[in-house]
């Protein structure tokens, strides 16, 4: 009762972290998980359970539905595959956009620069 | 008194540094003053993305424009700017002439995948670019060669087609996309104006200077049209 106190009441914040950065990634602000990210942690550990009782399943003999352990595998690694490539999708999308705000930014000060040294338009 | 300023435009996925330490060499030899326009990497595929493709070529365009405005206002006189473009950049820099505004001297392309049918007429008639340019080309280069999937008929594979009065000077080689290191010479030279159209090495010359099963594999590839 004591200790579950004093956790809660030393951060309260602190108890919500990993909640947090799931939901809005890391400290810095700059990634912010969208769903399928947050979908593909959960099914991630849920494939690998799937995996491992699947394997158990088959070595030991014990199966309720003939079968159904291989079904169980090949579902858990079509969705493996599925949500890492949907991750990898939303990695390749956050990199571009990135290189695009650096190049925005970049185009913002020459154009600024170039003002200032040609005194009219950027665009001339 | 008047800079001689050299720029380096870099392609997608190569090394900047290493074209700006190319340009550095050439640069001893020269007298001219380099400087790197520096668009960051990524990998090649992501320029297919059209908003990120007019991002480079607008940063391009700024880039060449400032270099000679800055120039300009230190010293009061309009810089010679010589151009050395690599892959991506070659495009880069075409589209800082054509719809950039940008003016620069003497241009030398590296693994160009510029069309083979750019009309360098009116680019040079607009007081755009010197004619002519050098353009270097690997018939073995792979990445020029896929790249025609993309971009059409690329000038990086087998040079430029006769268009016009102005013709740019055809200098085949051996060699891959990023094997750039030992041109610094030829570039120098050209630079410099010691590099004629006769010197240049020719697309027979450079055939018939392969071996038979390179070149039976160079016509072969030649043949297969993949656009």
């Amino acid at each position: 009762m004591t200790n579950r106190h004093n956790k809660s009441s030393q951060s309260p914040t602190q108890g919500n972290q990993w909640l947090a950065e799931l939901k809005y990634g890391s400290a810095d602000g700059e990634t912010r998980l969208s769903t399928y990210r947050i979908s593909f942690r959960f099914f991630f550990v849920f494939a690998q359970a799937t995996v491992v009782s699947a394997l158990v399943s088959h070595q030991s003999g014990i199966a309720f539905v003939p079968g159904l352990d291989l079904v169980a595998l090949g579902f858990s690694c079509f969705l493996t595959a599925f949500f890492a490539l949907l991750e990898r999708s939303d990695a390749r999308q956050r990199s571009v956009a990135s290189w695009q705000t650096a190049l925005l930014t970049e185009i913002a000060s020459k154009e600024a620069a170039l003002q200032f040294l040609e005194g009219g338009s950027p665009d001339a | 008194m008047r800079d001689r300023l050299l720029l380096t435009v870099h392609g997608v996925s190569s090394d900047s540094r290493r074209l700006a330490e190319l340009a550095g060499r050439v640069a001893d030899s020269t007298g001219h003053v380099p400087r790197a326009v520096n668009f960051g990497e990524q990998r090649p595929l992501r320029t297919i993305n059209k908003q990120l493709r007019f991002l480079i070529f607008k940063m391009v365009s700024l880039d060449l424009r400032l270099a000679r405005a800055s120039s300009q206002h230190a010293t009061g006189e309009a810089p010679v700017i010589d151009v050395i473009a690599h892959s991506f950049g070659t495009l880069a820099v075409y589209h800082a002439l054509v719809d950039g505004g940008a003016a620069i001297g003497k241009l030398v392309l590296l693994g160009s995948i510029m069309d083979q049918r750019v009309e360098w007429d009116s680019l040079v008639d607009a007081g755009r670019v010197e004619c002519p340019p050098l353009n270097i080309v690997r018939p073995f280069d792979g990445v020029v060669r896929h790249s025609r999937w993309v971009t059409g008929d690329v000038s990086g594979v087998r040079g430029f087609s006769p268009n016009g009065t102005c013709r740019p000077i055809d200098h085949f080689e051996d060699g891959g996309h990023n094997d750039y290191e030992n041109d610094a010479d030829l570039i120098a030279r050209f630079l410099t104006g010691g590099l004629t159209r006769s010197q240049a090495i020719k697309e027979g010359d450079f055939s018939r200077a392969l071996g038979r099963r390179r070149r039976a594999w160079l016509a072969l590839t030649r043949c297969l049209r993949f656009r």
